[in-house]
């Protein structure tokens, strides 16, 4: 069966809101490329269509949450983390859907060092797959 | 089958587009929840609308709110979209008048299924409508010749004459007969006879619309 994410039934019991800074690394692939071309039927001009979409809005996001770190503006913070967690669970990037889901839930609490090192951390689980998005950008069967 | 999107996630909009377009739907694409209700109270407005929870300015749960306000208009059927999971936001999902709810990231085959009982609601609602329709014309109008039946045209005539005697005006009733027609059903039957009732009797509304109407 195609499911948008590596979830159960509904998507209740994987995804981790509360995933705390403490927890252990996920077990889960960066980037389940394989699970998404299924879902999206092998399409792959589709998928770079995604893609594009996903590089360009990430950028403006990523943007958007360091002006509200240094803001303090939480508000702020938590909508970026909040369709950065949308891109990445639609993209089958579920260790960085995590860390963004758990960004969004430190910030609607106001934990600003939390959230800092929630940044920190979701920039170096998306330094590991961008390579991956421009390869596939280019064309390039990994 | 036409369907309203509104999600201002370019990327979850266009994945949900995709996959609509190739379920078969129409896809008709809106990026927040005001655009969403402009959309959906127009004429002919899609009847099925998956909504976003989280939009700019006016959310999903607003737009619910907003067309249930609306009882004018045929039903659209609401689907909210959200990554909010417990119970509670599905309760106040729920009860701000949307008729289902779906968790993203979303299941393909799961949306599909619960997009088929949307439409399966819709058809409902739709035979219900018309039976409703069909049911009020029955009971007011004559069976044979579709003109207003006894019933209602002493209850009209009672509400004329009342308003005649407040506003000191005058009522007009002016009655048709058709003479020797007894000879029609006796030298052609009843069903001839019919033919003519009907035949007489069709052109009498559009002739007095104008004026009130006919019984």
């Amino acid at each position: 069966m195609a499911t948008w994410g590596n979830q159960g039934v509904r998507g209740v019991k994987m995804w981790k809101h509360d995933r705390s800074l403490a927890d252990e690394p996920a077990r889960q692939p960066k980037w389940a490329l394989k699970e998404l071309m299924e879902r999206l039927d092998g399409d792959r001009e589709f998928l770079r269509e995604l893609l594009v979409i996903f590089r360009q809005d990430l950028r403006v996001n990523l943007q958007k949450s360091h002006e509200a770190i240094v803001n303090s503006d939480y508000e702020q913070l938590s909508r970026a983390a909040h369709t950065m967690k949308g891109m990445l669970r639609n993209l089958s990037m579920d260790v960085a859907g995590e860390t963004a889901a758990a960004l969004e839930t430190a910030s609607r609490e106001s934990r600003g060092s939390d959230s800092k090192e929630l940044l920190e951390r979701l920039e170096k689980e998306l330094e590991e797959i961008l390579p991956e998005v421009e390869a596939q950008l280019a064309g390039v069967r990994l | 089958m036409r369907i309203l999107v509104a999600e201002d996630d370019a990327l979850s909009r266009t994945l949900l587009e995709r996959t609509l377009q190739r379920a078969g739907y129409s896809v008709v694409s809106v990026e927040n929840g005001a655009q969403a209700i402009a959309e959906l109270v127009k004429e002919d407005a899609p009847r099925l609308a998956l909504l976003d929870w989280i939009m700019p300015e006016v959310d999903g749960v607003e737009v619910c709110r907003e067309l249930r306000r609306r009882k004018e208009q045929a039903y659209t059927y609401l689907i909210l979209l959200s990554s909010r999971e417990s119970k509670e936001d599905i309760v106040a999902g729920l009860e701000s008048g949307a008729d289902d709810y779906l968790t993203k990231p979303f299941n393909v085959d799961e949306l599909k299924a619960r997009l088929r009982t949307g439409l399966r609601i819709l058809e409902l609602e739709d035979h219900l409508v018309e039976a409703r329709e069909s049911m009020r014309f029955q009971a007011t109008h004559d069976l044979l010749t579709s003109l207003w039946n006894r019933g209602v045209i002493v209850e009209l005539m009672t509400h004329e004459i009342m308003r005649s005697r407040r506003e000191r005006s005058c009522t007009s009733v002016m009655m048709c007969d058709i003479d020797h027609f007894k000879a029609v059903n006796d030298q052609y039957g009843h069903a001839t006879g019919d033919d003519v009732l009907r035949e007489v009797a069709l052109p009498v509304p559009t002739k007095l619309e104008a004026a009130g109407g006919a019984a």
